[in-house]
């Protein structure tokens, strides 16, 4: 897994916020929690219908402004509904349905190829050095 | 202004399987090349950012959730 550190713009406190990102470079968009959309204050737009690993997935879109380094770039994302039970980990007793783990977008964002392609050549490079260092 | 995490993400990169046996299921806050601050299991981020905002002012900063097994459930 790449993790890397963005800056997502937070429309309500009209200030950008740190949010741990996972680099998708299978992911057509940005993704993240409809919780931390509302939270945010993101705009929400129309819906996008998304090939995931069996089944399309109906998604809404929104904009989203990020800053990476010292740039700014603006990206289409989407947004996500979790299941509030899955934002936390299974309990012992819980039937085995789900992974243990929370779902990883309760507190991270996924990054995705519209986003990793407003970078420079060397941002790219940098960023996917990550995974082999 | 926010100071993305240069620096505190390398860290944490570098660090994560050490992490992981130390602080399996919390969130941490990094300042500093070090561990400033440890939250039992998931925290919202912008509850995350309030918090670093105080504690680390004026620095580099990153935050992440170590799990213990996450990476091997992810498809």
């Amino acid at each position: 897994m790449i993790l890397i550190d963005v800056g997502i713009y937070n429309h309500s406190k009209k200030r950008y916020e740190l949010f741990e990102a996972i680099v998708d470079t299978g992911a057509t968009f940005c993704a993240l929690a409809k919780h931390i959309a509302e939270e945010i204050g993101l705009p929400f737009h129309e819906s996008v219908h998304l090939w995931q690993v069996n089944s399309p997935l109906t998604l809404t879109k929104t904009a989203l402004k990020i800053k990476y380094r010292k740039k700014e770039h603006y990206v289409d994302g989407v947004i996500v509904g979790i299941d509030r039970n899955y934002l936390r980990p299974a309990t012992p007793d819980e039937e085995c349905k789900r992974p243990f783990a929370p779902h990883p977008l309760s507190s991270r964002i996924i990054i995705g190829k519209n986003f990793l392609e407003k970078l420079s050549e060397k941002e790219r490079k940098e960023i996917l050095s990550y995974l082999v260092s | 202004m926010i100071l993305l995490g240069i620096e505190s993400r390398k860290w944490i990169n570098e660090n994560l399987p050490k992490l992981r046996k130390e602080y399996p299921n919390k969130t941490i806050i990094v300042c500093d090349n070090k561990v400033v601050k440890v939250f039992d299991g998931i925290i919202d981020p912008i509850q995350v950012n309030e918090v670093a905002r105080q504690i680390c002012k004026g620095k580099d900063w990153s935050y992440t959730f170590v799990s213990k097994e996450e990476e091997e459930y992810i498809l």
